[in-house]
């Protein structure tokens, strides 16, 4: 009876404390990882979205090019960075607007000056590339009937690439579309 | 009961060891507390964020399925005459110099608005079916999407809800000055849990075109884009 008594006033040791307060830490260790790792994706998700929509805005330029005109060459002055340092600090690079050639448009709300990407692009520092190739050696279809048109958009999740002038990041989207030439369709 | 024993469970707690308690106790406290207000306000950051990402997507999704479709609405010759069918092929957008035509509608495009004539899938006869289509920004910031039909029936609306500011915009690119593409900025920011200060204002730009347009405004010549009917 009295060596339960004494039991009984016995407090809590050192060790019992220590064990319980690494028990509740390693419990907390993966609720707090899963929650700033789901921010952390979303951030990956956000900038994956911004690379398919700049991936697809080179194909719709692509799409109202002449069919002759569609080489890699021409599109060079228009990809590549989207993220200058020239000034000093980094800011985005302009579209590639030009004023329209129709004259029933200079009055409509079309753009007065060259667009330019949302400050939150200079954080992915953005690379794109693209490429032309002629699909040739298909039966039934003439040679210059159809191009294979690859474009790759690159970036880094907020880490400084070593130029922001060479293709060098982290991740990349790429898509691929082909494009007919709708003036040359004898098959 | 020994009279040691008696003397022990009668003793209370002196004032330091209350005090050494209740300080612990409050440092416990203070530390869990602090750990689950960041948790939370991670959970919470993290939710807003990924709102914002749906809803910019969704939205996006959208505009690109209905823009690809746009065309200018022309009905067939002998409803419309020949010079006005050129006209309209030549504005393709309302803009200044456009007068209202009988059997014509253009796209309008303003900086928080759009209306959108465009192809409807599946049409039952040789005549191309258009729908219309508008996205309009509206208070409480929500980017609303209408389909109706040619008497400005509602057929389907499709809200976009945390749109702080939308803009609308066409551009020609310099590889092809001629043909129209639209540009569209969308500033994203969910307000879920009631304030403006939590998560980070998404934006999202994109371009979209329409096959239709661009081979309308690179072969004038041709005729097959008109004779339209209205669902």
């Amino acid at each position: 009876m009295k060596a339960i008594k004494s039991a009984c006033r016995q407090g809590i040791s050192f060790v019992e404390v220590l064990v319980a307060v690494l028990i509740v830490a390693a419990c907390a260790v993966p609720v707090v990882y899963m929650v700033t790792s789901s921010r952390t994706d979303t951030s990956k998700a956000i900038n994956y979205l911004r690379a398919v929509e700049l991936a697809n805005e080179v194909i719709e330029w692509a799409q109202a090019v002449k069919f002759e005109d569609l080489e890699s060459v021409g599109f060079s002055t228009y990809v590549g960075t989207l993220a200058d340092d020239s000034t000093g600090s980094i800011t985005p690079m302009p579209v590639g607007a030009a004023a329209p050639e129709n004259p029933n448009w200079v009055s409509g709300n079309f753009a007065s000056n060259d667009l330019k990407y949302s400050e939150q692009y200079g954080n992915a520092f953005f690379y794109r590339e693209v490429e032309f190739e002629d699909v040739t050696g298909v039966g039934y279809l003439n040679d210059g009937m159809m191009k294979k048109m690859t474009v790759r958009v690159k970036w880094n999740e907020g880490s400084l690439p070593a130029s922001l002038y060479n293709p060098e990041r982290d991740r990349q989207v790429e898509l691929s579309v082909l494009l007919l030439n709708d003036a040359n369709m004898n098959y | 009961m020994t009279k040691s024993g008696r003397r022990f469970t009668g003793r209370g707690f002196t004032f330091v060891e209350m005090a050494m308690s209740v300080g612990i106790a409050l440092m416990v406290f203070l530390m869990v507390y602090r750990f689950m207000s960041s948790t939370r306000h991670h959970y919470m950051y993290g939710t807003v964020n990924l709102q914002n990402l749906q809803e910019a997507r969704m939205a996006i999704n959208y505009l690109r399925r209905d823009f690809s479709c746009a065309t200018p609405f022309i009905r067939g010759q002998g409803q419309v005459g020949f010079f006005t069918m050129q006209k309209a092929q030549n504005f393709v957008f309302e803009t200044t110099g456009w007068v209202a035509t009988a059997g014509i509608n253009l796209i309008k495009c303003d900086s928080d608005s759009i209306s959108i004539p465009k192809f409807a899938f599946g049409s039952p006869d040789e005549e191309p079916r258009i729908e219309y289509v508008t996205y309009t920004y509206e208070p409480g910031n929500i980017l609303s999407r209408k389909l109706v039909d040619a008497t400005g029936g509602l057929r389907k609306e499709v809200k976009f809800s945390g749109i702080e500011n939308v803009e609308f915009k066409l551009y020609t690119h310099k590889l092809n000055p001629n043909v129209p593409v639209l540009w569209v900025k969308l500033l994203v920011h969910d307000k879920t849990y009631g304030t403006g200060e939590i998560g980070k204002p998404l934006e999202v730009t994109a371009s979209i075109s329409s096959p239709f347009i661009t081979s309308l405004v690179n072969n004038r010549n041709w005729r097959f884009e008109t004779g339209h009917k209205e669902l």
